[in-house]
C-alpha cells in the first residue's frame, strides 16, 4: 500500500537531506523531487500539485466500508464522542505534522486533528459531515497509512496518568528541595536561638511529603523486591531514606545539630529526576511498537452485503476478497480461478494460481480481480496463526535475559546492605552508637549503585534515540549487549538483500523495439500481475498502441489483443528455466521475443556485506527461494556456497538459526518469523508483515540495509559507554565504601558526594554516546 | 530578625502556588507531548495550502 517506490530511486545510496525541511532520510519518497514526503513537497510547491491531488481524490474510496455504524461504534472513543485515534505511518518531520493538522481547513467534517510525533497517534474529532472513509482516503493521498484502533484498550489512558503523577512527585521533591536548601544556608550559617528551632522544625514538616509522597515510588519498588526475593536498587534508597529521615528527627527531638533533611531531600529529587528521564525515553521510543499487536485493521465483504472484521468471520460464511487484500482465515476457493501471492508465507516472489474449491491459507494476497471463498477456520485457528502464537510466546520468553550491568548493580546492592549489618556491631564495639551510625549511614547513601543504576539504562536509551533517529526501532531493551555477542549474520534474500519486485531484465535490448514495447505495454494495460509493473516501470516513456482491440487477461495464462488481424498473446514461454522467470510473446502462436524477469538487488547491499565482513562476523544467506536464484546472488557477494541455504521451508528456516548460537537474523517475509524469533538478534525490514515485526528484536524504518551498520556503529559507541560506566562506578563505590566506613566520610559529605558520581556518569554517558 | 518570621511563610507560599500551578497544568495534560509543539512552530503558517478551493466536495 505504500507509495514509497524503490525503483524510482534506483542510484541514491546515502542518505537524502529534504529539500523543503531538511530532515535526512534514507530513501526519499520521490527521486524526482528530493522532499523526504509528500508533506513537504505539497508544502514546498503550494498550490502546483492540487490537480494532480483532487484526480486522486476522484478515484473509487476503498474505505467506504469504515463509515457502517458498527465500526464508527467500535472505534469511537469512550471519553470523547466522535473522537478517533490513528496510527499513522510514515510520520517523517515538521512538514507531516502541519499538514495533516491542517486537514480541517479542507474537510469541514473534521473539527480538530492532533497529531502525536513520538508515537505516530492521530487524534481526530468529527462531526455530523464527518467519515471516516473521506479522512482515511485523505490521509492515504498525503502520502500516509493510518490505521484505526481502539483508543480505550487500556495502553493510553494508563500510561499517560502515570506519566502526570511521576512529575508531579518531582515538583513536589524538586521545590522542597530547594526550601530545605535555602533553610540548610540558614542553619550552617550560625543561626541560634529561636529562629534555630523555628528553621528546624520548618525543614522537618517540608520533609514529610517528600517522605510520604515523592518517595512512594521507591517504596513500591522495595516491597516487591522483598516479596520476589530480588535485589533491588529500591531496596538500599528506602534504607537511606528512612535511616537520614529517623536520625534526623531523632536529633532534631534531642537538640542536637546534625540532620540531614536537606540532602536526603535533594537524593530523592535526583534520582526520580533521573529514573523519570530514562522512563520517558524509554517508552517514547519503544511504544509504537506494543501498540501495532493491537490492531487488526482489514474488512471483509459478506455475501450479503455487510462488513465484517477479520475476527468476526465464523467457519462456513461466505465472503469476498479483493485485490490486493490478504486472507485472514483458511479458505476454500468458491470462484474459478485466484491468482495469490504466497511470498508472505514463502518467500516466493512470481504468484500461483489456483483453481475452484482448492484450499487455500491465511497469510495469502489476491494480486488481482475479486473472488468468492468460503472460510474453513476462525481467525485465531488459522494454520498461520497457530505458528504466530507459537512465535509470539517465544518472544516473550526472550526478554527475561537479566543483562550485566543489571546484575552488578544487584551485586553491588546486597554487597552494600550486607557490609552494613556485618560492619554495624563491629563498629557499635569501638565508637559507640552515634558515630557507628553515623558511618553506616554515610555508607550507604555514598555507596548506593545510583550511578550505575542510571548509567545503563540511561546509555541505552540514548543509544535508542539515536538508533531511532536513523530509522532503527527497538523492541528488547538488551540489544546492544546481545549485538556484541553477536557471531554469525543470516540474510533473507527475497524482500532483504533484493527489493523483492520483479524487474524486466533484458538479455538483448535490440530485439525489442518501441512497437513492440508499445503492444506489450497496451496488453499489459489491464493487468495487475506483477510482471505487468514491471513492465511499465521498465518502459515509462513508452506510449500505448491505440489500434489495439479485445484486450483481455485469462488469470493465471496471459493477456491477449489483436492488432489488425494480427493476434498477439503475451504468456510464459515453453524454454521455461529455473533461473529467472520466463515471458515469451507469441505472433500468431508464433514466439517472437522472450523477456526474463528477475528480482533486483538492493544497491547497498554489497556494500552492507563488505562492512560486516570487515566486522569479522560469518554471513550466510538463508532463502526459501530457488536454488539457482540464492547462488547467483551468493556468487554476486563472494559468500561461499556452504554458507548459503536455499529452497528452504519456514520450519527449516528457524532451524538452522537455532543451530547457530548468537545468529542475527535479518528478514522481511512471514517466513521469517520462525527464524527471528529462534535468532539471537532479529531484524526486520520495512515493509514487512506484522508478525514478522513482532518476532523481530529490531525494525528497520527507513528502507534498506545501510541501517544495519548504524546499527553496529551505535553498538560499539555504546558497550563502550556501558563499560566506562561500570568501572567508574565500581572504582567509585569501592573507595567511597572504605572511606565512609573509615569515618573520613560522614553522612553530610556522602549526600554530596553521591550526586557527583551520579553525575559524572550522566556526562561520561552523554560524551560517550554523542552522535 | 523578625522580618523572616513574615518573609518565610510568604516564601511558602510563594512555593505553594508554584506546585498548585505545576499540579493544574500537568492535570490539564500541558506535558503529555513535548515533541509536537516543538515541530508545529517551525512550519509558517503563511503557506495557505489548498486554502481557497475545498479539496472535498460536499
Amino acid at each position: 500500500m505504500s507509495k514509497i517506490d524503490p525503483f524510482l530511486n534506483p542510484t541514491h545510496q546515502g542518505v537524502i537531506a529534504c529539500q523543503y525541511c531538511g530532515v535526512n532520510c534514507g530513501v526519499s519518497h520521490n527521486l524526482k523531487s528530493n522532499y523526504c514526503c509528500q508533506a513537504c513537497e505539497i508544502l514546498d510547491k503550494g498550490l502546483t500539485t492540487l490537480n494532480e491531488w483532487d484526480l486522486k481524490s476522484n478515484q473509487k474510496n476503498i474505505y467506504s466500508d469504515y463509515d457502517s455504524d458498527y465500526f464508527y461504534q467500535k472505534y469511537q472513543s469512550q471519553s470523547t464522542p466522535h473522537q478517533f485515534s490513528f496510527l499513522v505511518e510514515g510520520l517523517q518531520c515538521s512538514s507531516c505534522v502541519h499538514l495533516i493538522e491542517k486537514i480541517p481547513e479542507y474537510d469541514s467534517g473534521v473539527n480538530e486533528v492532533r497529531v502525536n510525533f513520538g508515537t505516530g497517534v492521530m487524534t481526530v474529532i468529527l462531526n455530523d459531515k464527518g467519515k471516516l472513509s473521506r479522512l482515511m482516503k485523505l490521509i492515504e493521498d498525503l502520502g500516509y497509512k493510518a490505521q484505526l484502533f481502539e483508543e480505550d484498550s487500556g495502553v493510553f489512558q494508563s500510561s499517560l496518568k502515570d506519566d502526570r503523577t511521576d512529575l508531579k512527585r518531582i515538583a513536589v521533591a524538586g521545590v522542597i528541595a530547594a526550601q530545605l536548601m535555602s533553610f540548610a544556608f540558614g542553619i550552617y550559617g550560625g543561626m541560634d536561638g529561636m529562629l534555630l528551632d523555628f528553621f528546624k522544625w520548618i525543614s522537618f514538616i517540608l520533609f514529610l511529603p517528600i517522605m510520604f509522597y515523592s518517595a512512594v515510588p521507591f517504596y513500591k519498588g522495595a516491597l516487591s523486591a522483598i516479596k520476589y526475593r530480588v535485589a533491588h536498587i529500591d531496596l538500599p534508597i528506602v534504607m537511606a531514606l528512612w535511616a537520614g529521615f529517623i536520625f534526623s528527627t531523632v536529633n532534631l527531638l534531642r537538640g542536637r545539630e546534625e540532620f540531614y533533611f536537606d540532602s536526603t531531600a535533594s537524593f530523592v529529587f535526583l534520582i526520580l529526576s533521573t529514573r523519570y528521564f530514562v522512563k520517558k525515553i524509554q517508552k517514547k521510543y519503544l511504544a509504537p511498537m506494543n501498540l501495532k499487536s493491537l490492531i487488526k485493521d482489514d474488512f471483509f465483504t459478506l455475501q450479503n452485503g455487510t462488513c465484517i472484521t477479520a475476527e468476526q468471520i465464523k467457519v462456513g460464511d461466505v465472503f469476498i476478497l479483493k485485490s490486493g487484500q490478504v486472507l485472514p482465515v483458511d479458505v476454500t476457493l468458491l470462484s474459478d480461478r485466484a491468482l495469490m501471492n504466497l511470498s508472505m508465507i514463502s518467500g516466493e516472489s512470481f504468484p500461483k494460481s489456483f483453481s475452484q474449491n482448492m484450499e487455500l491459507l491465511a497469510g495469502y494476497r489476491l494480486e488481482m480481480g475479486e473472488i468468492e471463498v468460503k472460510a474453513s477456520s476462525h481467525f485465531y485457528n488459522s494454520g498461520l496463526q497457530k505458528y504466530f502464537n507459537k512465535t509470539i510466546e517465544t518472544v516473550l520468553g526472550r526478554n527475561l535475559f537479566l543483562n550485566q550491568s543489571d546484575r552488578w548493580a544487584k551485586m553491588l546492592i546486597m554487597g552494600v546492605i550486607s557490609l552494613c549489618i556485618i560492619s554495624f556491631p563491629v563498629l557499635f564495639y569501638f565508637y559507640g552508637f552515634q558515630e557507628s551510625f553515623n558511618r553506616i549511614l554515610a555508607l550507604l547513601i555514598v555507596a548506593c549503585p545510583c550511578a550505575l543504576a542510571f548509567g545503563s539504562p540511561l546509555t541505552l536509551s540514548l543509544a535508542y534515540r539515536t538508533a531511532q533517529k536513523k530509522g532503527i526501532s527497538i523492541a528488547d531493551a538488551n540489544v546492544f549487549e546481545k549485538l556484541d555477542q553477536v557471531r554469525s549474520v543470516f540474510f533473507d534474500k527475497t524482500g532483504t538483500l533484493t527489493y523483492g519486485q520483479l524487474e524486466l531484465n533484458l538479455s538483448d535490448s535490440s530485439q525489442v523495439d518501441d512497437s513492440m514495447k508499445s503492444i506489450i505495454l497496451t496488453l499489459e494495460q489491464v493487468s495487475y500481475h506483477p510482471i505487468a509493473f514491471a513492465f511499465r516501470r521498465a518502459w515509462a516513456e513508452t506510449s500505448l498502441d491505440q489500434t489495439m482491440t479485445s484486450v483481455t487477461e485469462t488469470v493465471g495464462i496471459g493477456v491477449s489483443g489483436y492488432q489488425g488481424q494480427n493476434y498477439f498473446e503475451l504468456k510464459a514461454s515453453q524454454d521455461l528455466k529455473d533461473e529467472a522467470i520466463q515471458i515469451g510473446l507469441f505472433k500468431n502462436q508464433e514466439q517472437i521475443a522472450s523477456f526474463a524477469f528477475t528480482d533486483r538487488l538492493r544497491p547497498e547491499s554489497a556494500d552492507v556485506i563488505q562492512k560486516i565482513k570487515n566486522l569479522g562476523l560469518k554471513l550466510f544467506i538463508l532463502s526459501g527461494d530457488k536454488k539457482a536464484q540464492v547462488l547467483k546472488v551468493a556468487h554476486e557477494y563472494n559468500i561461499p556456497t556452504t554458507q548459503v541455504y536455499y529452497e528452504t521451508s519456514p520450519d527449516q528456516k528457524a532451524q538452522i538459526i537455532q543451530a547457530e548460537p548468537f545468529s542475527l537474523m535479518i528478514g522481511d517475509g512471514v517466513n521469517d518469523a520462525g527464524a527471528l524469533s529462534k535468532s539471537f538478534v532479529g531484524i526486520s525490514l520495512q515493509g514487512s508483515h506484522l508478525f514478522t515485526v513482532q518476532s523481530a528484536t529490531l525494525r528497520f524504518l527507513n528502507g534498506g540495509l545501510t541501517s544495519l551498520i548504524d546499527l553496529f556503529e551505535i553498538k560499539s559507541k555504546s558497550i563502550q559507554t556501558l563499560r566506562r560506566n561500570l568501572g567508574i562506578a565500581i572504582f567509585y563505590n569501592l573507595v567511597s565504601g572504605v572511606f565512609a566506613l573509615c569515618g573520613y566520610i560522614n553522612p553530610f559529605v556522602a549526600a554530596i558526594l553521591m550526586p557527583i558520581s551520579t553525575v559524572v556518569i550522566l556526562l561520561s554517558t552523554l560524551w560517550g554516546v554523542r552522535e | 530578625m523578625s522580618i523572616l518570621i513574615l518573609m518565610i511563610p510568604m516564601a511558602l507560599l510563594f512555593a505553594a502556588g508554584f506546585l498548585w500551578a505545576f499540579f493544574w497544568a500537568a492535570d490539564k495534560g500541558q506535558f503529555d507531548d513535548l515533541d509536537t509543539p516543538a515541530l508545529r512552530m517551525l512550519v509558517d503558517d503563511d503557506v495557505k495550502i489548498l486554502k481557497d478551493k475545498k479539496l472535498i466536495k460536499e
